[in-house]
């Protein structure tokens, strides 16, 4: 296992809603189980598989997570957009029977919908990690977009780099967290914004959600020291 | 092919798209008042300012040609018609309501039976596919907005499909592409071993900016000048001099008299004739030319009957290849190239114009495979009267 520093080259706007994401070990968890044909939309705790991803799994008070820091990236601009949805029901492929060709789109299930999403424009997106490079990359090849809104073209990836990296920002770099970690692990939370936060993936199973201290100021490191 | 047809078996494949416009383009991104202003995206240049570029949104590229045509050809070469919930599913995406469930025999089994579903995804709703929990089906397609083609954008498309831009300015582009990444990076990583950088490559740079700008910015023009205002003005029909005459018409007037709001009602009113006012509409919107080029950039990871679908939709929307709004008016007539690239192997997959299309071999054979496929699915539901496949579609 080495010290890396993982690279994503953004070719278009990278929807997230938070600085804390998305998580590396997330990301190749499901990259691993989609190669498995494994992936689920939304498992349960009760058939949920731990992926064996080619990461460091460290443990402290016998709580394990994986050796890899939040992304570190430079917001060189911000945009919100809105993305649509609106059923066109009348057409001929449409049975109705009996009942009347009719729909209510401004409530229930066939509301249409005109949604707003935040765009964070970024060259590069950057994470510290330990782990096996060659399997890391082998799995990143087949990620070819970050963030929310992949399927409408958004945080798409041009290429991946992993290189080895001189120190390990996994959890600290220079004394300050990388990612966020709970409260109850951490020797003092002094000087951290403490938020409710899922903190190893899947990060929106209720199980993995505790009071984390929160880093600050990551996505401006990059640029700012 | 519908037993032995394996879900699992898919390949990476990504597909570089360019389109010509034909006619000039509406797609509208927000509207402000009677304004109507047309969707953006940033974009950072080549001298790192970010700039709004006009974009075609890859959601509707996505759910307006993939889903809408592809599941239409799908339904009508299996000459069925579905259920309004299970249409909802298909056309829209669907819905989710109630807790989710994690079947992954369902997910296969829907994979194997509607394609469509698999390439796109949808929120499977209670009860539909003869299954009583809702659950998500994630899609194998990302696609990406189509950039138009213009100075700002110039990095951007270079690095992805430079045949999209015009020739002449390839050899500048590429130096100064060279010269920003190289100092970007070199940044980065002067700050992250905490050591001194060197001027030359800013220098170096900028010495390219200067050179490089004005030819580039003639060539490729800005976002700007790809665009254009286009103002409609529209009568009120009553008051049209030119119909006046129809109105003097005694049968004309017995009959405006059943509608109380008509002019003529308000005439037996006693209003005066010089309350009224002219009625007129003007409405402004802006266009994007006609002869501009958009790019887009589409990534899937799917099976040869998948891919089949997707040439299938495109096919179907040939034939009537327009994008946007204003159809009506002839806005959004294209044309369209698409470029696929599979296993470091690239070739002109589909060519799509008003008046023809020309198929590449690769996505020939897979179309061909997705119609065999269709066909005897169609035998099959056309065979047995009552089916577990009829149960799974709701017919």
């Amino acid at each position: 296992m080495k010290n890396l520093q993982i690279t994503a080259y953004l070719a278009s706007p990278m929807a997230v809603l938070d600085d804390w994401s998305p998580m590396l070990d997330g990301l190749l968890q499901w990259l691993w189980l989609d190669q498995e044909n494994l992936a689920a939309s939304s498992p349960q705790p009760d058939n949920l598989i731990e992926a064996p991803i080619p990461l460091r799994q460290d443990a402290i008070k016998e709580q394990k997570f994986w050796a890899c820091s939040s992304p570190f990236y430079q917001i060189e601009s911000e945009q919100i957009i809105r993305y649509r949805k609106r059923w066109d029901y009348q057409d001929r492929y449409c049975a109705w029977g009996k009942r009347k060709a009719k729909v209510n789109s401004g409530e229930g299930n066939t509301k249409s919908y005109d949604l707003p999403l935040r765009l964070v424009v970024t060259h590069r997106v950057d994470w510290f990690a330990v782990g096996d490079p060659e399997p890391i990359s082998r799995l990143l090849a087949n990620c070819t977009n970050i963030g929310k809104k992949r399927s409408q073209g958004k945080g798409q990836v041009s290429s991946w780099n992993v290189k080895e990296f001189s120190c390990d920002w996994s959890l600290y770099r220079n004394g300050r967290l990388t990612r966020p970690f709970p409260a109850h692990l951490m020797p003092s939370i002094e000087g951290y914004d403490l938020f409710f936060w899922g903190w190893k993936p899947p990060v929106w199973l209720p199980q993995n959600q505790i009071m984390c201290c929160m880093p600050s100021n990551i996505s401006r490191n990059i640029t700012h020291g | 092919m519908l037993s032995d047809y394996d879900v699992f078996n898919r390949h990476h494949i990504s597909f570089d798209v360019v389109i010509k416009l034909l006619s000039p383009l509406s797609h509208i991104g927000e509207t402000v008042g009677n304004q109507s202003n047309l969707r953006t995206s940033i974009i950072t240049d080549l001298e790192g300012i970010n700039n709004h570029v006009f974009v075609y949104s890859g959601n509707a590229l996505r759910n307006g040609i993939l889903r809408r045509k592809g599941v239409e050809s799908f339904l009508e070469q299996l000459k069925i018609s579905i259920n309004p919930t299970v249409h909802q599913t298909l056309f829209a995406g669907g819905f989710i309501d109630g807790g989710t469930a994690c079947d992954l025999e369902l997910d296969k089994q829907i994979r194997q039976l509607i394609p469509p579903i698999s390439v796109l995804g949808t929120a499977k709703p209670k009860g539909v596919f003869n299954n009583k929990n809702a659950q998500m089906i994630g899609g194998r397609m990302a696609v990406g907005d189509a950039v138009l083609v213009c100075w700002e954008s110039a990095e951007y498309i270079y690095k992805h499909f430079p045949p999209a831009i015009p020739s002449e300015a390839l050899l500048g582009l590429a130096q100064v592409v060279k010269a920003k990444d190289n100092l970007h990076d070199t940044r980065i990583e002067a700050w992250l071993k905490k050591e001194e950088q060197s001027p030359s490559m800013a220098l170096e740079y900028k010495e390219l900016i200067r050179e490089w700008m004005p030819f580039l910015e003639e060539k490729l023009r800005p976002h700007t000048q790809w665009l254009t205002w286009n103002q409609k003005v529209r009568m009120d029909s009553l008051k049209s001099p030119d119909l006046q005459g129809f109105l003097e018409k005694e049968e004309s007037k017995q009959q405006l008299s059943l509608f109380p709001e008509s002019s003529l009602s308000e005439e037996k009113k006693g209003k005066s004739q010089k309350k009224e006012t002219k009625q007129q509409m003007i409405m402004g919107d802006w266009l994007v030319q006609q002869g501009a080029t958009l790019y887009s950039r589409w990534s899937a990871n799917i099976t040869a009957i998948e891919e089949g679908f997707i040439a299938d939709a495109l096919l179907k929307f040939a034939e009537s290849p327009y994008l946007g709004g204003k159809s009506a008016t002839g806005c959004g007539l294209i044309s369209m190239d698409v470029y696929a690239t599979t296993g470091g192997k690239s070739e002109h997959w589909l060519h799509i114009s008003p008046s023809s299309q020309l198929v590449g071999d690769r996505a020939k054979m897979s179309h061909q495979r997705y119609l065999s496929y269709l066909d005897e699915y169609r035998k099959y539901l056309e065979e047995l009267t009552n089916s577990d496949i009829k149960q799974f579609l709701g017919l």
